[in-house]
């Protein structure tokens, strides 16, 4: 027979039986075997497993020192040798959620063993720590209570025995964010006609790529004197000089290119040319001031109707490009214009 | 793109044949192009006329940096 | 419309001094087959290989793969090899299952010199072959040389090679005339007015294909044609099994992606699906190609177009694939949000191009639309994702000296990983 799993359960003051928040100030302490919920993870282990020892700390203590509470919290582990960590359920404490985070991330790294927690949605633990620790999602009071900790503990065996771990929604625990390609048992026509059926019959559908979310920014100010403002030309039409000297790549950039045109009035093409998979280059490879409005900007400028163009033009691919790098070159690229004393930019797309 | 650049107070004015995707993506300031393989010329014209057409888009993209606006606006 | 496809298993390939399949080999004349794809005045000539099951080889630069099939009547690939258009989809065709004829592009797929010029790949054996099924086809590859003075990078170098392709793969099924077949498969959709008998309470679904972007006017595509904007029309199923339709070779830019190809589209795995549905869970009622579009006003008017057609084909559901790239999401997304007014639940099957982190995870895909109405989505795998290919002991196609050593590929640039069309198991779960 298999050697039961040694288990340490963390608590905080109220599921540690010592009370509430009068006791929230209680410093992290350790007791033999299982005390307030770990009896109920003691009960869930069964003959497999044992909670060897119950760690309790305060809420308020862990809020106000986190990584000397963690630090504590290790040490008091260490001796008891555990296979696995059970950190609460914290459910929608903040704090205890936030302290159950830390201290999975700090059980997996320092003592090399998985640990698992369980959290409520809105706990900021879970926004915190998901990426790097299994967290349970429970609902925001201790409800199913043993059904929770039967997760929490299943899938902690699964860790322990290094098992494979089933999906999200199979196990419960919120996603550590990460997108990874495996086979499944049907093929995409397959599943889209078994989609398709549930709708027609009422069923809730589970689609297969989230949609884009996009965060609203508040427009900036308008420009209040043209004649004074510094003007910048930038384009995402993949724009380069001949040879792509700063290899900017056809689709999906992840960077940005600087083109000097202090000393231009015009773009030749055979000069310049669209470097660029989303669209038919010819024409703009034939004159590249049907992508980029140099000529004009320079007739405005002289005219005295914009104070000066920007010497440097900017030019990135925009096909294909994620909303991360395309976040990751726009906050890059606004640096830059802001250090060239930028007023206000001109960007042409296909 | 466009967003990051106004989160840093500098205001953009896009020039761009896909409005709708420039406004979802954040951009405030849209000024529809003239189409996808030339934003701001055609080769379908003379000269002149090209020029032109180039003038009054980058016009309108400046009367577009002039103006407050509250959300996505396309500039027509 | 009844279309009998004649299977012939080929589980051997080789040359041989008379082109012709017998007991599951398929041999062919290299001398014959050459010249008759070398009457084309672009090519100085045009090399045939081999590559089987297993073997160590590496094919570059594909461009297109088409499954060996050849019309009884000799229709084949009507508009393209002949301009006799016949009504293809009904009647019966040979078909040499388990082999492909694969394009062998001059220059890496793509009509300028700045790109990556492995281009797309086939790999044999290992880690490649697993994640492609033409890693288990007999290949038949077709290598046309521009001939003095004629520029492969051109769009005019390209149709010739891919024209040349298309008549190798018929010339090779003409060797299954007359013989019986091993299996017969049978592809039959009655007329509307009939189709949905004893189907009243199916949901009645329309496949619209949105499948490529135009480029070249002179690319024969649809019947040979190729069209910028396309006014909705009803296809049957079989024409698509049946040679009236090749991928797009130029595509955008003329960068010839992976994530399609024709022997797909004759094998085509959601139309196959439909097929299999139809009568049991759906009643199939036909498809609507679409071209896609990038200017958001024919976006527009070719989706109401699509959605007429498809009200007034009584469909109440759609299953959508789209053309390669990003911007073809918003074709199939402007169908859905607008079908979902109408009465029309739809399905999009999309590929993903998710975002590569620094620390080599995937954590943001590429959907680049947001709307609920649009949220119904099956997909085929993040194609953005990097596969090791380990060295091999020969190429095929037009590299330098070390293509044959450790490669690294996106998965879009692996022929068979059928991003569009979905034939694959492949599926992106965020864990």
């Amino acid at each position: 027979m298999l050697k039961p799993l040694r288990v340490v359960q963390y608590v905080n003051q109220f599921f540690g039986q010592l009370g509430g928040e009068e006791k929230a100030f209680v410093e992290p302490h350790v007791k033999e075997g299982p005390v307030g919920l770990g009896l109920a993870t003691q009960k869930e282990l069964g003959d497999g497993g044992q909670v060897v020892a119950t760690v309790i700390c305060g809420d308020n203590y862990v809020g106000e020192h986190l990584e000397e509470a963690i630090d504590i919290m290790i040490e008091l582990m260490r001796p008891y040798k555990p296979d696995l960590v059970i950190a609460g359920p914290a459910f929608n404490a903040g704090r205890y959620g936030m302290a159950a985070g830390a201290l999975c991330q700090a059980v997996q790294e320092r003592l090399g063993i998985p640990a698992v927690t369980g959290m409520y949605n809105e706990n900021p633990g879970v926004g915190l720590y998901r990426e790097k620790v299994y967290i349970i999602e429970t609902g925001s009071t201790s409800k199913n209570l043993p059904e929770i900790i039967h997760r929490m503990a299943k899938l902690g065996i699964k860790l322990v025995n290094k098992e494979r771990v089933g999906k999200p929604r199979e196990e419960g625990y919120f996603s550590h964010g990460f997108l990874v390609n495996e086979l499944s048992d049907k093929k995409a026509p397959e599943r889209a006609v078994d989609m398709l059926l549930a709708q027609f019959r009422g069923e809730p559908i589970e689609p297969e790529l989230k949609l884009a979310t996009f965060d609203q920014v508040k427009p900036a100010p308008a420009v209040k004197k043209l004649n004074e403002a510094n003007i910048a030309l930038v384009t995402d039409g993949g724009l380069v000089p001949q040879g792509n000297p700063d290899k900017l790549e056809w689709m999906a950039a992840t960077k940005y290119v600087t083109i000097d045109i202090s000393e231009r009035d015009h773009l030749k093409g055979g000069e310049f040319y669209a470097n660029h998979t989303g669209y038919d280059t010819s024409e703009v490879n034939d004159d590249p001031m049907r992508l980029v409005p140099l000529d004009v900007l320079r007739e405005l400028e002289a005219r005295g109707v914009v104070r000066k163009l920007n010497p440097t033009l900017y030019s990135t691919t925009g096909v294909a490009t994620t909303i991360e790098y395309s976040q990751k070159i726009g906050s890059a690229l606004a640096e830059r214009l802001k250090a060239d004393g930028v007023d206000a930019v001109i960007l042409t797309s296909t | 793109m466009a967003k990051e650049i106004e989160r840093a107070g500098i205001p953009v004015s896009q020039i761009t044949s896909l409005p709708n995707i420039a406004a979802m993506a954040n951009s405030n300031r849209i000024v529809q192009a003239h189409g996808i393989i030339h934003p701001v010329g055609d080769a379908a014209m003379a000269p002149e006329e090209e020029r032109e057409l180039r003038r009054s888009l980058v016009r309108k993209a400046l009367e577009a940096l002039q103006t407050d606006v509250e959300g996505p606006r396309l500039f027509k | 419309m009844r279309l009998t496809l004649r299977k012939f298993k080929v589980n051997q390939v080789n040359f041989g001094t008379k082109t012709e399949f017998r007991n599951g080999a398929l041999w062919i004349n290299r001398e014959e087959l050459t010249s008759l794809l070398e009457e084309e005045k672009r090519f100085e000539k045009v090399d045939i290989q081999l590559a089987r099951p297993g073997e160590s080889v590496r094919i570059f630069q594909v461009a297109d793969i088409i499954e060996p099939r050849a019309r009884l009547d000799g229709g084949d690939f009507p508009g393209i090899l002949n301009k006799t258009v016949t009504i293809v989809g009904n009647g019966s065709t040979d078909v040499l299952s388990g082999s492909a004829v694969v394009l062998v592009d001059q220059c890496g797929n793509n009509c300028g010199a700045m790109h990556d010029c492995a281009g797309n790949v086939i790999d044999m054996s290992g880690p490649g072959a697993e994640v492609s099924p033409y890693g288990r086809t007999h290949n038949i590859c077709v290598i046309p040389y521009a001939a003095a003075g004629v520029d492969p990078t051109t769009p005019e170098f390209k149709i010739a090679s891919k024209v040349a392709a298309i008549k190798a793969a018929v010339y090779l099924a003409q060797a299954c005339r007359g013989l019986e077949p091993d299996e017969e498969e049978v592809y039959e959709l009655p007329p509307l007015s009939e189709v949905t008998k004893d189907m009243e309470d199916l949901p009645r679904v329309v496949y619209v294909f949105n499948f490529y972007r135009y480029f070249f006017k002179n690319e024969p595509i649809i019947y040979g044609q190729a069209f910028s904007w396309l006014p909705s029309v009803l296809m049957h199923p079989n024409e698509f099994l049946d040679g009236a339709v090749v991928n797009s070779y130029l595509n955008a830019n003329l960068s010839s992606p992976a994530s399609m190809d024709t022997y797909e589209i004759q094998n085509h795995p959601v139309i196959l699906e439909l097929y299999r549905r139809h009568g049991k869970d759906i009643c199939f009622l036909g498809v609507i190609p679409t071209v896609a579009q990038v200017e958001e006003f024919a976006v527009d008017s070719q989706t109401n177009l699509a959605i007429k057609l498809a009200l007034t084909l009584g469909a109440n559901g759609a299953i959508l694939t789209k053309a390669p790239g990003g911007s073809p999401q918003m074709d199939v997304a402007n169908f859905a949000k607008k079908g979902h007014e109408l009465g029309i639940k739809s399905v999009l099957i999309l590929d993903d191009i998710a975002a590569r982190s620094p620390d080599g995870k995937y954590r943001v895909n590429g959907i680049l639309f947001s709307d609920e109405r649009a949220g119904a989505i099956v997909n085929t795998s993040n194609i953005n994702e990097q596969i090791i290919l380990p060295p091999v002991g020969r190429t095929i196609g037009h590299l330098a000296p070390g293509a044959d050593g450790e490669l690294m590929r996106l998965r879009s640039a692996i022929m068979g990983q059928s991003g569009q069309l979905g034939n694959t198991y492949m599926v992106e779960v965020e864990y």
